[in-house]
């Protein structure tokens, strides 16, 4: 139970704090700023477990983790749920072209949308252009002699992904 | 708890992984291979949590970490910063704007997507005009609008 309270409260924390900063000024790298709340976080709810547990079990009543274990599953449980809310923010982040189709042919009404129409509304500037200057921001493509290239990180994330289409016998995706 | 304890849903995760590669090379099926892949995890993390009150925090941890997983796949199925890296590594000499949208561009992107969404009937097309067919995507986007305006206080990344 030390766990969910703990675990699920560090997290929890971290969550509404993203949200008043962003209400303030939306940051420019919105990922980085992201993990840095919420590792901050978890970093100082395992502080004050530490030095404040035993009080807190004993003033409150409240389960406390006492083992290395009990920490270690707290913090998994607290890792899991900020990695799962990271990849969900990057859908929040972009808009997705599967949800902006559905969005402008709803957005047409009952009359429907031509489809050249639609072809004009959704296009690479919308589409592929964002991505491009995305890869730049996340330092993962620099652009030199008017040609972006690939950055180390880069390299790294394309690997990554060949390695593990071609382990599940599939194609280049996208 | 001990050390191992602790990490019984990254163990599960660990299955997880095993299981969904296996069957997708056998099966080229993705979807149910993540399926499958999930549900081969789950198992043994509820055996060995044993039904004590560790079992809640061992089950949201491991379907967290599923849920990782699965958009880890998802992304190299259907995300475009990923295919942009992708054509940029086969170039590693370097690609211009529009040498990056000769091989990859809106067009590509939206006849895999609308496809996809026409054969499912979340759109229908009629007499050269796009309709919405099924409601579960359109729903899906505006529950991920109304999540964009509560979280980043705007409907699009286009709106200023």
């Amino acid at each position: 139970m030390a766990t969910l309270i703990w675990g699920g409260g560090a997290f929890l924390v971290s969550f509404f704090i993203h949200l008043a900063v962003w209400r303030i000024k939306l940051p420019k790298r919105q990922t980085k700023t992201l993990l840095l709340i919420m590792f901050c976080a978890l970093g100082a709810v395992l502080l004050l477990l530490r030095a404040y547990g035993s009080s807190l079990a004993w003033l409150y009543g409240l389960p406390c983790p006492v083992t290395a274990g009990d920490y270690l599953h707290l913090a998994l449980l607290d890792i899991s749920l900020i990695l799962s809310y990271m990849i969900t923010y990057s859908a929040l982040e972009a808009d997705s072209p599967s949800l902006v189709i559905a969005m402008t042919v709803a957005g047409a009404g009952p009359g429907g949308m031509a489809e050249s129409e639609f072809n004009e509304f959704v296009n690479d500037d919308k589409l592929v252009k964002p991505r491009i200057r995305d890869l730049v921001l996340d330092k993962m493509a620099y652009m030199d002699n008017g040609k972006y290239r690939l950055t180390s990180k880069g390299v790294i994330f394309a690997r990554l992904f060949i390695f593990y289409r071609a382990l599940l016998g599939r194609g280049k995706g996208g | 708890m001990t050390i191992m304890g602790a990490l019984l849903p990254v163990f599960g995760l660990l299955i997880n992984v095993f299981v969904q590669v296996a069957l997708s090379r056998a099966f080229s099926s993705l979807l149910r291979s993540i399926f499958a892949g999930f549900a081969a995890g789950l198992v043994p993390v509820i055996c060995f949590s044993g039904f004590t009150a560790r079992l809640p925090g061992d089950i949201l941890c491991y379907g967290a970490f599923g849920y990782c997983y699965f958009h880890f796949l998802n992304l190299g199925e259907t995300a475009r910063r990923i295919r942009l890296v992708r054509e940029l590594y086969e170039r590693l000499e370097g690609l211009s704007e529009p040498e990056i949208l000769r091989r990859y561009n809106s067009r590509e992107i939206l006849a895999v997507r609308m496809a996809r969404l026409l054969k499912n009937g979340q759109i229908l097309s009629h007499g050269g005009r796009y309709f919405t067919g099924k409601s579960a995507v359109l729903l899906m986007a505006r529950m991920v609008t109304l999540a964009k305006i509560m979280v980043i206080g705007k409907k699009s990344e286009f709106d200023l």
